[in-house]
């Protein structure tokens, strides 16, 4: 009982955190342009990849938290590409009417999926802990719990992630600007805002926390590999929706309430991790019809 | 009037939407402390006037003339570089940012100001004693407030941007009579300090009434011009805008 307890908490919380980072980003997105970068899933493998390939001996073999780094930027600037290539094309158009970007998103996610799988690869890779190979202490077993240096590490980016951008929304002429593009776009750029550098924030961020929650995710999926990764960008959009599309707060929450229903779903003996994503769906369905906006939708307050 | 620096100057502008002439060859000038109003009925291109000169609108592709704004042409910029170089749109049904708190609205407002901290304060302390109404409610999600109140704090996140030309538009639109004549004052204020305006509203009396000058406006032309006192005693005037 313990034990299923400490696991259902510790992997609710770590693969929950995974799931909230990469939700983030698509609330963020949706947030500033009213659009869903369906290429949000496929950043999480890419992520995954390309950081082991600045790292792996048989790329550049750089040293691992270099590597990382590497990783983090060069996702972000995958997210300013996709939203230069993919959105901003599309020019001054109303989302709502003109869909092309569903069309655009996704097969900039198919693309580069398939560009990471030409230049490094299609097999699962390792990657190291990211956190325990510098401290020295990867992973001890509590009670029959593996509890890895990079789950605690994961769980603490999520925390700073969450604090941070509330700070920023709510102390920051910065955060003030994110908001006030996402509520109307024309009026924000009345006040003097690039609403246009916004955006391309806004997917850079995206993109840079789509390789954190990949690399802190991977030692406890067995490495970087892309059905996991694309599946659990999946998931992540399920927990926007579920939050609330648009919200952060609620991209984080949807998260959280996902992974610790697929922890506790995985320990029912009569389920298990087979019947997590038909529970999670059904979930998500009852939840839509009593909170059609998603929990944290706003009900949006305008006044004529 | 010539010898006073001229702060806007349109000439010949034209915009088109699609097949319709929504403005057909204006001209008009704003000169430094004026109160300038365009006034004409539902329709007229009162708002196209002002959204094209603040770059709001997306119809820059289909418009043609000049527009000089301090010295510099202007027309075909972004909104948000126009915004920087010191005029404050308040656009029409005052576009307030609803899920933000008063406190955040009028913030947003000092964006180009960035680094001014101290005169940013001291400017929000102001804007909450010109509209002790907002102070009460600065904590509050601006869509909570009523109609007036939104325009207020519409005007209020303008003026925090220390512009040099103010742009309103309809500011009495979808209020009850007593706010009208609140917001009139209001605009009278402004004018009393040496802000620069142009107003553009369907209530002609009312406007020319704060204005020094003002032009009309009539399916896209401008048919009349000239001091506020002169056209309230055009009887053309009279009988089409100013209610006899």
């Amino acid at each position: 009982m313990v034990t299923d307890l400490l696991q259902i908490f510790v992997s609710g919380i770590t693969v929950g955190s995974a799931i909230a980072l990469v939700a983030f980003g698509y609330s963020l997105v949706f947030a500033t342009t009213r659009i869903v970068n369906f290429a949000q899933g496929s950043m999480l493998a890419v992520g995954g990849f390309v950081t082991f390939a600045f790292w792996d001996d048989g790329h550049l073999g750089l040293p691992f938290l270099l590597a990382f780094v590497l990783g983090v930027v060069f996702m972000a600037g995958v997210g300013v590409v996709i939203e230069v290539l993919a959105i901003r094309p599309l020019g001054g158009f109303d989302p709502s009417a003109n869909v092309g970007w569903i069309l655009t998103t996704f097969s900039a996610g198919i693309m580069s999926v398939e560009l990471v799988r030409i230049t490094i690869g299609n097999a699962s890779r390792a990657l190291p802990e990211p956190v325990g190979s510098v401290l020295g202490w990867e992973r001890s077993v509590v009670s029959n719990v593996a509890i890895g240096a990079s789950d605690i590490a994961l769980v603490l980016v999520a925390i700073v992630v969450m604090v941070g951008f509330e700070l920023l929304q709510g102390r920051t002429m910065l955060g003030r600007a994110l908001r006030a593009v996402s509520q109307d776009r024309p009026a924000a750029a009345l006040m003097g805002i690039n609403t246009g550098a916004m955006v391309t924030f806004a997917f850079a961020l995206a993109g840079a926390l789509a390789a954190v929650a990949a690399v802190f995710i991977a030692p406890r999926f067995g490495g970087v590999q892309f059905q996991g990764s694309i599946a659990l960008g999946l998931t992540a959009f399920v927990a926007t929706v579920l939050g609330g599309l648009g919200s952060t707060r609620g991209a984080m929450l949807g998260g959280y309430l996902i992974g610790f229903a697929n922890a506790i779903i995985a320990t029912i003996p009569w389920l298990g991790a087979r019947w997590q994503d038909t529970v999670i769906f059904v979930l998500f369905l009852g939840v839509l019809v009593i909170r059609p906006n998603g929990i944290f939708g706003e009900a949006r307050v305008e006044k004529v | 009037m010539s010898e006073t620096e001229v702060v806007l100057s349109v000439r010949d502008l034209s915009v088109r939407y699609g097949a319709a002439q929504a403005l057909d060859g204006i001209s008009l000038e704003v000169h430094r402390g004026e109160v300038v109003t365009i006034i004409g009925g539902n329709g007229a291109g009162k708002t196209t006037t002002l959204k094209t000169i603040s770059g709001m609108a997306e119809m820059l592709r289909t418009s043609t003339g000049e527009v000089t704004f301090q010295g510099r042409r202007i027309d075909g910029m972004a909104s948000n570089k126009i915004a920087r170089l010191g005029m404050a749109h308040v656009p029409e049904g005052r576009r307030i940012f609803p899920a933000m708190t008063v406190d955040d609205n009028l913030l947003i407002g000092s964006y180009r100001r960035r680094g001014e901290v101290e005169a940013v304060a001291s400017d929000l302390a102001l804007a909450y004693e010109r509209f002790p109404i907002l102070g009460e409610r600065r904590r509050q999600p601006a869509g909570f407030l009523s109609g007036g109140e939104q325009q207020m704090l519409a005007i209020g996140r303008g003026l925090m941007a220390r512009p040099s030309f103010l742009l309103l538009d309809e500011p009495s639109l979808g209020l009850a009579p007593i706010l009208v004549s609140r917001m009139f004052d209001i605009i009278r204020t402004l004018a009393g300090e040496g802000t620069t305006i142009l107003l553009v509203e369907q209530m002609a009396r009312l406007a020319l009434g704060v204005a020094d000058r003002g032009y009309v406006l009539e399916q896209g032309r401008i048919v009349a011009d000239g001091p506020s006192a002169q056209l309230l005693e055009d009887p053309k005037l009279k009988a089409a805008y100013l209610g006899g």
